[in-house]
């Protein structure tokens, strides 16, 4: 029952995984205009949680509130969708949410426990667009298996070439860019399914 | 008639393969370097210029890859690509050209007519 009652509201889930990304960009913008000495590529973006200005507080919330909107987003993946791939890829995407959460909430002035969810929030991530384009590839959707593959070697490229603070922000970006993806597939697939009820 | 655009359209993903492959070995030319710390970018161009060579031959009658492998292989090395400019490896003029060839490449390979001119010969051998 809870499942059929998921799969009428496809689109609303995919709009959380749009959501996610918004706010993340969003609490971004606002602790670099907050946090004018964060410099881009060189600084990490966890930087921002322990920052003296109001960085901290938009970071903090920021965090949180991504995490609860892509973890929703990915209750949403599990149960609407019926292929593992997809299955995987929305748990993974639970996790990964949980983990962002606990970023904000543990900053890295919390040493190694900030530094093991950050970790943890990015393997989730990867492992979620893994999943995703495996099953993309599957189901003949070769366009945006292969938008993934690429995305992945953006970020592969640069964890070799730049340091860590670098490569988060380029892995970052390409993670939502992902999810956006993901996002605007699963809202566009509802609307068509629903469309073909209809007619 | 249909046999003549399945051929013409591996013929156009066969042609821009080559060129990209070729612009990647004059890139390696342009930009070499007698230094030690260039041999990883010498190294990444070189990639490049096989992965391209390489996806030539996947547009051929006799084809290494099945249609699907090739799409895959065709977004790898736009992958490639693409990630070695913005890792910095790659020139960005160099690499905003490879990047274009790679994107129409893949895009050849995504064709209906290349996908059933490779399966239709694979199936008559």
């Amino acid at each position: 029952m809870a499942s059929a009652d998921a799969k009428k509201h496809t689109a609303a889930f995919g709009w959380f995984g749009l959501l996610a990304v918004a706010a993340f960009v969003v609490m971004w913008l606002a602790c670099i205009g907050a946090d004018t000495s964060w410099v881009w590529g060189s600084d990490p973006i966890s930087d921002f949680g322990v920052s003296d200005t109001d960085a901290a507080t938009f970071f903090k919330y920021g965090m949180v509130l991504t995490g609860a909107l892509a973890a929703v987003f990915g209750v949403g993946e599990t149960f609407n969708k019926s292929q593992f791939g997809y299955i995987l890829s929305g748990i993974m995407l639970i996790l990964c949410g949980i983990c962002m959460a606990f970023v904000g909430v543990f900053t890295s002035s919390t040493g190694d426990l900030h530094l093991m969810f950050a970790y943890m929030a990015g393997i989730f991530a990867a492992a979620a667009a893994i999943a995703a384009a495996a099953q993309y590839w599957s189901c003949g959707k070769y366009v945006p298996a292969g938008i993934t593959i690429v995305l992945f070697c953006i970020a592969a490229a640069s964890a070799f070439a730049y340091d860590f603070a670098h490569f988060e922000v380029i892995a970052i970006t390409m993670i939502l860019v992902w999810l956006a993806m993901n996002a605007a597939m699963t809202i566009a697939s509802s609307l068509g399914n629903k469309q073909e009820i209809s007619a | 008639m249909s046999n003549i655009i399945w051929k013409s359209s591996a013929k156009v993903g066969c042609g821009l393969s080559i060129i990209a492959g070729i612009i990647a070995m004059i890139g390696l030319a342009v930009y070499f370097r007698p230094e030690q710390g260039a041999v990883l970018s010498m190294a990444v161009i070189l990639l490049s210029a096989a992965l391209f060579f390489g996806l030539a031959g996947g547009f051929t009658q006799t084809a290494q890859w099945s249609p699907k492998v090739l799409m895959f292989m065709c977004f790898v090395t736009a992958g490639v690509i693409i990630g070695g400019t913005v890792a910095g490896y790659y020139d960005l003029w160099f690499g905003g050209i490879e990047t274009v060839m790679a994107i129409l490449i893949a895009a050849c390979a995504c064709l209906k007519p290349v996908r059933m001119f490779i399966t239709h010969v694979q199936e008559e051998v």
